[in-house]
């Protein structure tokens, strides 16, 4: 079987400093693929990479057979709306807008209407437990309900893959597990893949398989689970 | 197009949308851009006030006629002035010769005999205590007050009167109101810098208007990359933030128009130099309204789409900026060059004389000029800061942060350079310009001494006008002298004066004198005024009658004279001066007569009693006191445009400040968190204070060394397209560049409060 999202011997540096050096990865359909590594070891440009947010020196990413590279800002922009979805440690969210107003944006900026793309966006926030902070703006949430709604937000386009870099970094253990379980179990229901950066062991727990990043290069782990 | 809107509304839902933050950077943004607005909106007033004071003045200009027309009644008028403790006070006498007769604009009708109409401001001053001297020169009933309508000013200080005496030989007479406008003209080189300085003083202003829609610009980076990340193309995000800026453009243009209509209300009590303004006057232009409401929205989308041009390339601008990308100096000199290119190509171009000099060209050059100072300032500030190492904690905080951030600090620093180097360039031009016509001396200062000339008068009204001085207060003698004008040759005009030995020993330093002898008064400096070769005794001359060709009066022969030094180098009388009996055959019912009058100098406000002993004679009598001398006319021109010139150079700075005071303000909300991590983790409030100010001195010290370099280059290439010597001002450059430090130090005061906030436990708190 083809892989859905393919990596292949990536390179990439900030200046002098090297952060990917050769670093590869496959994502297949629906699954759960955990990055990890130590801090600076590049697995948050890794992500970045294969998301088409930062353009590889050297090497190729490749979405549905397509290679991401060869795509203009337009249609990159277009992908992110449509294929993909984000969650991140924090900051993602809007702040100007209500939780339902930031889960809707994706829908909004693809022309869904209004009154279609709330009630989509409701629906979602009431599959990961948070419909009572939806017209609260994020700073007037608590860091769980916040990566919820981020969830929500990164899931209710009916992406192919979810991209989550440290998801539950600045959560409290309990939360964590909670936002974990909500985001790999909506991902599967979607038949969504997830490609999922952490440090943490207990985190990774939840994926199908690992890959670990060290100096800026790639290497395939058995199973976790 | 739909997609357009919907992406403006998303940009100013964003705008609106966070709460109390939102509304306050809202209003930042708007004072920041109000206030511009309303200074913009007060200079596209001074087209309205020129205008509307120029019909008025064409409105009230008096047609007149040579002899009254049969069967029609016309008006009599006589135009006269008065000082009265350095203030003038001007009007015209009239008498209607029927009910027919015009009525001057501004009045109900023509007032009687003994009738007066008074301008409000004269009104308000003669029923002041300070007006108690004035009120005995207008003992006449007051019947009506002088409107707008014939007015320049409301602080004009105007009356008008009825004379019954007035005829047509000694009036105008007209027949009408309502002439063209009689339009002066300035100085060549007056009217260049008065554009030049309009420039000078508007542009940092729309540099402020640049620089507040830039308010919280990292707060906004980081939202827009948020919608980057979500999917939201490029143009899209541009889109949206540009909605954004519109908001705060918009709210800034509201802000600007209450502020101005507010500052308007106020306007009739203000005088500056002089100078008072009509309410009804300061109305925008509607040519430039308009570009005012389009130029500011216009601006701020542009700043703000040019100033997230990062943020566009990186969705995840936050995630990895690992170093800010160095600032190239070559795109920058660009505009610096191109605007001494065009100020080179106008050398020599405004004379004296005459006016070669494209004005666009000028006004194109100094803007380039002037823009290339907040385009150079950020590559300066970050090559300057790179360089510095080392210091106390506060210092070092200071340095790093602009060592991180520099543009910031750069942009708001900006805009004060500008002002600065507008201010720098225009006061040198003024002050090398000045010293061409202030080189002249003035008219030498003597208290002693009022002159009073007259005007058809008759030997009783001569003797009247005496009596009437000697017995007025600190008088100390009279000296009568009238005066007939004549022709030597064609275009050779002199004088002869006809004086008591006693009155004309007032004027020349006669070695004897008795009834039947002649002088001609000279010096070396004035050898003999208008004649190619001296006067001769036994010369035939014309005498020139006012009424009729010069060389159709009667014919006078130059009797034997003595040639004298006069009492007075400056204000002595020359030419030709004869006793009574040499005067017989001489026509002195055409002869003007003017009295010198010798006071005591100490006795307080000496020229009001001289000027009120000889009120009864109105128009007839024109005063002159010699302790008051005023510098000549273009002096005080150039005077009061270099004052408004430094005034507003002034008014622009601390609208410079204010400006910086809200972007301080901003700059400590923005930094809130790491303010109060810093504070949470030891380090003294005052160290952070401290750090506070180096981050505004430093960039500002390199900006007033930008200034001062741009400022003094641009007088410079003025001053050679002036044909004028280089003359800096260093008085006001030491002026300006001290307001400007001060205000540094100000802000930093003013935004202590905000930092103290900030730094308390609430800032440690996140989302």
């Amino acid at each position: 079987m083809n892989p859905l999202l393919e990596a292949v011997d990536l390179r990439k540096s900030f200046g002098p400093t090297p952060a990917l050096d050769g670093a590869g990865l496959r994502v297949h359909a629906g699954e759960v693929v955990a990055v990890m590594g130590p801090s600076g070891s590049g697995k948050s440009t890794l992500l970045h990479c294969l998301a088409g947010i930062l353009q590889p020196d050297s090497g190729t990413v490749r979405y549905r057979d397509v290679e991401l590279s060869a795509l203009g800002d337009g249609p990159r922009s277009e992908l992110r709306r449509t294929d993909f979805g984000f969650v991140f440690q924090f900051g993602q969210l809007v702040p100007e807008l209500s939780c339902l107003e930031n889960v809707a944006l994706p829908l909004r900026l693809g022309s869904v209407k209004r009154r279609e793309a709330e009630s989509r966006a409701r629906e979602w926030l009431e599959r990961l437990e948070v419909a009572d902070v939806a017209d609260k703006r994020p700073g007037e949430t608590s860091g769980g309900q916040g990566q919820r709604v981020a969830v929500a937000r990164a899931l209710v386009t009916g992406p192919r893959v979810v991209f989550a870099d440290e998801p539950t970094g600045a959560l409290d253990s309990l939360n964590g597990e909670r936002v974990m379980q909500l985001l790999v179990t909506a991902a599967k229901e979607s038949n969504a893949a997830v490609v999922l950066v952490t440090h943490e062991a207990r985190v990774a727990a939840y994926s199908d398989r690992e890959v670990v990043v060290r100096d800026g290069k790639s290497r395939e782990m058995e199973p976790a689970r | 197009m739909t997609r357009w809107f919907s992406d403006l509304a998303l940009g100013v839902r964003l705008a609106l949308g966070g709460g109390r933050a939102s509304w306050v950077r809202l209003a930042l943004t708007g004072a920041g851009i109000g206030i511009g607005v309303a200074v913009l909106l007060g200079a596209s007033s001074l087209t309205t006030v020129l205008s509307e004071r120029g019909a008025r003045t064409a409105a009230v200009a008096a047609v007149t006629a040579e002899s009254p027309p049969s069967g029609r009644d016309v008006l009599y008028e006589e135009f006269w002035n008065t000082d009265y403790r350095g203030e003038s006070i001007t009007g015209r006498f009239a008498r209607a010769t029927g009910p027919g007769a015009p009525v001057r604009p501004g009045t109900s009708r023509v007032p009687g005999d003994g009738e007066i109409f008074l301008s409000p401001a004269l009104a308000e001053l003669l029923a002041s205590p300070r007006g108690e001297l004035l009120r005995e020169r207008f003992p006449q009933e007051v019947v009506g007050t002088i409107d707008r309508a014939g007015l320049n000013a409301p602080h004009d200080l105007v009356f008008y009167a009825g004379d019954a005496t007035l005829s047509a030989e000694s009036g105008n007479t007209v027949v009408a109101f309502g002439g063209e406008l009689q339009d002066r003209g300035l100085d060549p080189v007056l009217s260049l810098l008065i554009a030049v300085g309009v420039v000078a003083l508007l542009f940092p202003v729309l540099v402020f208007v640049g620089i507040s829609t830039r308010l919280a610009g990292s707060q906004r980076d980081r939202r827009l990359a948020a919608l980057r990340l979500v999917g939201a193309g490029a143009q899209r995000v541009r889109r949206i933030a540009a909605g954004e800026s519109l908001l705060g453009a918009f709210a800034g243009l509201a802000v600007g128009t209450a502020l101005f209509l507010f500052a308007r209300r106020f306007v009739e009590d203000v005088r500056l130099l002089g100078i008072s303004v009509f309410v009804e006057d300061l109305t925008p232009s509607p040519p430039l309204a308009v570009l005012i409401a389009v130029l500011v929205p216009v601006l701020a989308v542009v700043t703000s789409i040019v100033a997230m041009r990062r943020t566009v390339v990186e969705p995840l601008g936050v995630v990895r900026d690992a170093k800010p990308v160095r600032r190239v100096l070559w795109w920058r000199v660009v505009p610096l060059l191109i605007g001494v290119a065009a100020l080179s190509t106008q050398f020599g171009a405004v004379s004296g004389e005459g006016d070669g000099a494209s004005v666009e060209v000028l006004v194109g050059g100094i803007t380039m000029l002037l823009l290339s100072i907040p385009l150079l300032l950020p590559w300066v500030v970050e090559r300057s800061v790179g360089r510095l190492r080392g210091g106390a904690p506060s210092w070092q905080l200071a340095v790093r942060r602009l060592q991180l951030e520099s543009g910031t600090a750069a942009r708001v620093v900006g805009g004060v350079a500008v002002v600065l180097a507008g201010g720098i360039a225009l006061q040198s031009v003024m002050a090398s310009a000045e010293t061409s016509v202030v080189d002249r001396p003035l008219p030498e200062v003597d208290r002693s001494r009022v002159d009073i000339s007259m005007r058809h008068t008759s030997p009783e009204l001569i003797a009247q006008t005496v009596a009437l001085l000697e017995r007025s207060v600190g008088v100390e003698r009279v000296h009568p002298l009238r005066g007939l004008s004549f022709l030597r040759a064609e275009d050779e005009y002199g004088s002869v004066a006809i004086g008591t030995c006693d009155v004309l020993r007032a004027h020349a330093r006669l070695p004897s004198c008795q009834d039947g002898d002649a002088f001609v008064v000279a010096s070396e400096r004035m050898p003999e005024v208008g004649f190619d070769t001296p006067l001769a005794p036994g010369q035939q001359v014309t005498i020139a009658l006012d009424s009729e060709p010069a060389a159709s009066g009667p014919r006078w022969t130059i009797p034997e004279f003595t040639r004298v030094a006069p009492t007075s180098e400056e204000q002595g009388r020359y030419g030709l001066m004869v006793t009574p009996s040499l005067a017989a055959d001489l026509p002195l019912e055409h002869a003007r007569t003017s009295v010198m009058v010798l006071v005591d100098p100490a006795r307080p406000d000496i020229a009001e009693h001289v000027r009120n002993a000889v009120a009864p004679m109105t128009w007839r009598a024109y005063t002159t006191y010699f302790g008051e001398t005023q510098a000549p006319q273009r002096v005080q021109e150039f005077r009061s445009i270099r004052q408004a010139l430094l005034a507003g150079s002034m008014i622009t700075l601390l609208l410079a400040g204010a400006s910086l005071l809200v972007l301080a303000l901003e700059q400590v909300r923005e930094r809130r968190r790491p303010l109060a991590v810093l504070a949470a983790s030891g380090v003294p409030k005052g160290a952070l204070a401290r750090s506070l100010l180096w981050q505004n001195a430093v960039p500002l010290m390199l900006a007033l060394g930008v200034g001062i370099a741009v400022g003094g280059a641009m007088a410079l290439l003025l001053l050679k397209v002036v044909t004028q010597p280089l003359v800096l001002d260093w008085a006001g450059i030491g002026v300006l560049s001290g307001t400007a430090a001060l205000m540094v130090v100000v802000v930093t005061l003013l935004s202590l409060p905000s930092l103290h906030r900030a730094t308390g436990a609430l800032g440690l708190r996140s989302e």
